[in-house]
C-alpha cells in the first residue's frame, strides 16, 4: 500500500497550483516550439490544448486506480513482470527528466555567473530539492500556491512595464508555415511541458477530494499555459524576429525593460521566478523517482534513497551534454519522440485495458 | 577533488546509516548501500576521467533508429 510510504494529503487547490508552477518550470527558460518563429504563442496554444487532452486521460487513469500509484497497477494491468519492466522505464523517465531539468537550471545560472563551475550550483540546487523530497508531498505541495502568486505578479508587472516595447508588426506574418510544421511544433509543445504531468499520475493518489481531481488538473494546466503564452507573446512582441536566436528569450526581453533609467535591470526579477518553478518542478520529479523506486523495490520508507539518488541525478545532470546547443536541440527534435511512449502510449494501453478488462481496485486487492 | 567526493559520500553514510541500523531495517541498509555504491562508483569514475556512456546519446541513437525522417 501506498499508504506505507506517505502519509501526507494534499487539497485540490494546492494540486492546482503545483501543476501550474509545473509546466511554467523550465518551459518559460527554455521556450517550447521555438522554429515556429512569430507563430510560436499559436503552436503552444495548440499544444496546450492536446495537454489538456492528455491530462484528462491522466485522470481518467487515476480514477479507475484510487488511492494508488503506478507501480502498483502496472502489475495487474500488464502482468507481473513486463509490469515491473514498465514501472522501471517510468521511473527512469522521471529520473532522467529531473537530470534535465537540474541541468537547464544550472546551466542559466552559469550564464550569469560564467566563472563558476555547473557542479556547484547542480549540488546547491539538489540539496534543496532532496530536502523538500524528504519532507513529503505535503511540503512541495505547500509550496505551490506562494510560487504560483510570485510567477504571476511577477508576469503582471514584467508585462505591463515592457508594454511600451511591443511592435505589433513583429507578431506578421501569422502562419506562414506549412500545416505539418505547425503540427509538428505543437506537438512538441504538448510534449514539453503540458504532456510531462504524466509523472503526477504518482501524486494524485495523496489529493483529498477525488471528485475534483479533473477539475482541479485541468484548471492547473490551462493557469501553466496562460502564463507561457502570455510571456511568449511579450516575447515576439519586444523581440520579434531575433527571439529564437537567444538562447533565453524571457531573460533578455525583461532585460530590456527601461522605464526612464530608474526602473531596470529587472531580469534577476524574472531569473527568481525561474528558480522558483525549477525547483518545484525539481522536487517533484525527485519525489516521484524516490518514491517509485522504493515501491518497487518493496521498502518501507523511501528516505534511505533521497540521498544515492539524488548524488546519481547531479552526475547525469553533469554528462547529459556538452554545451547549451546540444541541449535545446535535443529539447527540439528527439524530446518529442522520446517521450511518446511515457506519455501516451503507456497510460493509454493502461486506459484501455483497465475500461476494457473492468480492472480495478477490487481486482488490486484480491491479488 | 577525489577527497572532497569520498567526504561527501562518507557524510551521506554517516547521515542515513545509523538509523536504518537502530531500526534494524536491513533491505533498506542493503538498498541504500548498494544504490550508494553505485553513485560513487560512477562519480569517481567521472572525477578520474573515465568517459562514462551517455543516456542522451543513446536515446538519440534510438530514436534516429525508429524515425529516420530526423535530420541527423
Amino acid at each position: 500500500m501506498v499508504t506505507v510510504l506517505e502519509k501526507g494529503r494534499i487539497s485540490s487547490l494546492h494540486l492546482t497550483a503545483t501543476i501550474a508552477v509545473f509546466i511554467i518550470g523550465t518551459s518559460v527558460l527554455l521556450p517550447p516550439a521555438r522554429d515556429a518563429k512569430q507563430s510560436e504563442w499559436l503552436a503552444v496554444s495548440a499544444g496546450m490544448i492536446m495537454g489538456l487532452l492528455y491530462n484528462a486521460m491522466y485522470v481518467m487513469l487515476a480514477v479507475q486506480f484510487p488511492g494508488r500509484i503506478p507501480i502498483e497497477y502496472n502489475d495487474i494491468i500488464f502482468g507481473r513482470y513486463l509490469g515491473k519492466a514498465i514501472s522501471a522505464l517510468q521511473l527512469w523517465f522521471a529520473f532522467h527528466l529531473g537530470s534535465l531539468v537540474l541541468r537547464n537550471i544550472s546551466e542559466f545560472f552559469v550564464s550569469i555567473m560564467p566563472e563558476t563551475p555547473i557542479i556547484a550550483f547542480a549540488v546547491l540546487m539538489m540539496l534543496v530539492c532532496a530536502s523538500a523530497a524528504r519532507n513529503g508531498i505535503e511540503t512541495i505541495a505547500d509550496c505551490g500556491p506562494l510560487i504560483m502568486l510570485i510567477c504571476f505578479l511577477t508576469l503582471f508587472f514584467d508585462i505591463s512595464l515592457g508594454m511600451k516595447d511591443i511592435k505589433v508588426s513583429n507578431y506578421l506574418p501569422l502562419l506562414n508555415m506549412s500545416l505539418n510544421k505547425f503540427f509538428r511544433e505543437s506537438y512538441g509543445a504538448a510534449s514539453f511541458p503540458f504532456a510531462e504531468t504524466v509523472i503526477f499520475l504518482m501524486i494524485f493518489p495523496f489529493v483529498k477530494k477525488r471528485e475534483e481531481l479533473m477539475t482541479s488538473t485541468l484548471k492547473g494546466v490551462f493557469l501553466g499555459g496562460a502564463f507561457l503564452i502570455l510571456e511568449i507573446i511579450r516575447n515576439i512582441g519586444v523581440l520579434g524576429q531575433i527571439e529564437d536566436i537567444y538562447t533565453y528569450p524571457t531573460f533578455e526581453a525583461v532585460r530590456l525593460i527601461d522605464v526612464a533609467n530608474i526602473v531596470t535591470r529587472l531580469e534577476i526579477a524574472i531569473s527568481g521566478v525561474f528558480i522558483l518553478t525549477a525547483f518545484m518542478k525539481l522536487s517533484a520529479l525527485f519525489y516521484v523517482t524516490v518514491l517509485g523506486s522504493a515501491h518497487l523495490l518493496k521498502m518501507r520508507s523511501y528516505l534511505p534513497l533521497v540521498l544515492p539518488v539524488g548524488s546519481m541525478m547531479i552526475l547525469l545532470s553533469l554528462i547529459n551534454f556538452d554545451n547549451v546547443v546540444e541541449n535545446i536541440e535535443f529539447a527540439a527534435r528527439i524530446y518529442p519522440v522520446y517521450s511518446f511512449p511515457f506519455e501516451l502510449l503507456i497510460p493509454m494501453i493502461s486506459l484501455l485495458v483497465a475500461k476494457f478488462r473492468r480492472l480495478s481496485i477490487n481486482k488490486l486487492s484480491s491479488e | 577533488m577525489i577527497l572532497l567526493l569520498v567526504l561527501a559520500f562518507i557524510g551521506m553514510a554517516l547521515f542515513e546509516a545509523p538509523g536504518l541500523v537502530r531500526r534494524r531495517w536491513w533491505r533498506e541498509l542493503a538498498v541504500f548501500a548498494a544504490t550508494l555504491g553505485l553513485a560513487f562508483m560512477l562519480s569517481l569514475m567521472r572525477v578520474i576521467g573515465v568517459d562514462l556512456p551517455n543516456p542522451n546519446k543513446i536515446i538519440t541513437l534510438l530514436v534516429h533508429m525508429f524515425l529516420n525522417v530526423l535530420p541527423t
